[in-house]
């Protein structure tokens, strides 16, 4: 009898141990956790970190009046490039403003107009176009050798459009200015019709497209 | 767990889309740059209309029956009247140029105008005629027998080069016109018209009466460079 209270007794003070012991483990659980559900943190950083934008521009400035030949004879090539005369070569720049990593690539191409009766075309083969170009506006080297009046077939990626001719494909890397500098003449191979007026007729557009620079 | 999943899948989103969203605006921002500059200056080339007429005074020379003269009688030879019986006399012809152009350059009242360049020539149509002619016995006179005369039309001035010689059909200079020979090569500095008088005859030094003979011309007249 005496052993059965004595078991009674060690089993009523191990479940009390451990009701305590539990009883510890969860208060310590509740406490941690509650220690780190009341532990808040904030970093703030003072590095920025910021998104924006660069900024593009592109001009064309015509900086002379444009070519007028009006009694214009079939010409060699190696004469017609040193055409020097004020109505004779049109002048013209291309600019451009880059701020951040981009590129413009551009074109210079040659739109025809048409020509007024009672005056009839010259034959695109029969018209050579010749291209300068300059980065000081004073000396300047071919950037395209005389070549007869060549339609665009179709309109370029930078806009050039059909029937249009390209005289001169570019890219602006950064902020700069570049001289360009035109002339055109009657091809010396040309045969002329001394019993009408013939005229032919361009004006220079700029055509440009900006993208990411590469790499 | 549940809930923990939702706010992973939620916070996965959100860096997605800001992530989308940078992407789309730095993308927008260059592929929408793009420039054309238009052009207002027109630049043109045109040629100059040219207008040449050849005007000939009724009939021209055909000489036959024709007797050997000096040069300082040929040089002077005038127009008689057919039923002399001897041919004679010159043949008169005009020569204008006009040249228009489609404008003129703001810096020249007048464009500068090129020479307008041109060549007489007289190509030989005897052998036609010979055929057309009901005399059976008639022959070529030989061009070394044929003096060939340009003057002004207005003040008689030799335009043959040398005053003292007048040269035979056989020594002119050959056109680049079949059958022809080269009178004379000048040109229109400004438009205008020139008049000329031409005189054939037969050389002094021919002297075979054996035929008749005959020589006739056409003349003509075309612009060169």
């Amino acid at each position: 009898m005496e052993n059965q209270n004595n078991n009674q007794m060690k089993d009523n003070s191990s479940k009390q141990i451990l009701l305590s012991v539990l009883g510890v483990a969860i208060l310590v659980v509740a406490v941690v956790g509650v220690s780190f559900a009341a532990f808040t943190y904030t970093g703030e950083g003072t590095e920025e970190n910021t998104i924006s934008t660069g900024t593009l521009s592109m001009t064309y400035t015509e900086t002379t009046n444009g070519i007028s030949i009006s009694n214009a004879q079939p010409t060699e090539d190696e004469a017609g490039k040193k055409l020097s005369s004020d109505n004779e070569k049109f002048d013209f720049t291309v600019s451009a403003e880059i701020n951040g990593e981009a590129e413009i690539p551009y074109e210079i191409a040659a739109i025809k107009q048409v020509i007024p009766e009672p005056m009839v075309a010259l034959q695109n083969k029969d018209v050579k176009l010749y291209l300068e170009k300059s980065e000081d506006g004073i000396d300047y080297t071919s950037a395209k050798e005389p070549t007869a009046f060549t339609p665009s077939g179709s309109t370029t990626e930078a806009g050039t459009p059909v029937g249009a001719m390209v005289l001169y494909k570019g890219t602006f890397q950064q902020s700069d200015e570049e001289y360009f500098r035109l002339r055109m003449w009657v091809d010396h191979e040309a045969t002329l019709d001394p019993t009408n007026l013939q005229a032919f007729t361009v004006k220079v557009n700029v055509y440009g497209k900006a993208q990411a620079k590469a790499g | 767990m549940e809930e923990q999943q939702k706010k992973a899948r939620e916070f996965v989103f959100s860096l997605l889309s800001i992530a989308f969203l940078i992407v789309v605006v730095l993308g927008a921002t260059y592929a929408a740059f793009s420039y054309t500059g238009v052009g207002s200056a027109d630049n043109t080339i045109s040629t100059s209309k040219l207008t040449f007429e050849y005007i000939e005074d009724r009939n021209g020379i055909n000489l036959v029956n024709a007797y050997p003269i000096s040069d300082e009688v040929g040089k002077n030879l005038i127009q008689t009247n057919e039923d002399d019986g001897i041919l004679s006399g010159y043949f008169d012809f005009t020569i204008s140029s006009n040249i228009e152009y489609a404008f003129t350059n703001e810096d020249e009242e007048v464009p500068v105008q090129d020479p307008v360049h041109y060549e007489i020539y007289a190509k030989d149509i005897t052998d036609e005629v010979i055929a057309s002619e009901s005399e059976q016995s008639l022959e070529k006179l030989d061009g070394q027998y044929v003096k060939v005369y340009l003057t002004s039309g207005d003040s008689e001035e030799s335009l043959m080069g040398d005053e003292d010689t007048v040269p035979t059909w056989s020594s002119l200079e050959d056109s680049t016109e079949e059958n022809s020979k080269t009178i004379y090569k000048g040109s229109f500095e400004e438009n205008g018209s020139q008049n000329f008088r031409l005189r054939m005859w037969v050389a002094q030094n021919y002297t075979d009466g054996s035929a008749h003979r005959t020589f006739a011309v056409k003349v003509g007249v075309k612009t060169i460079k």
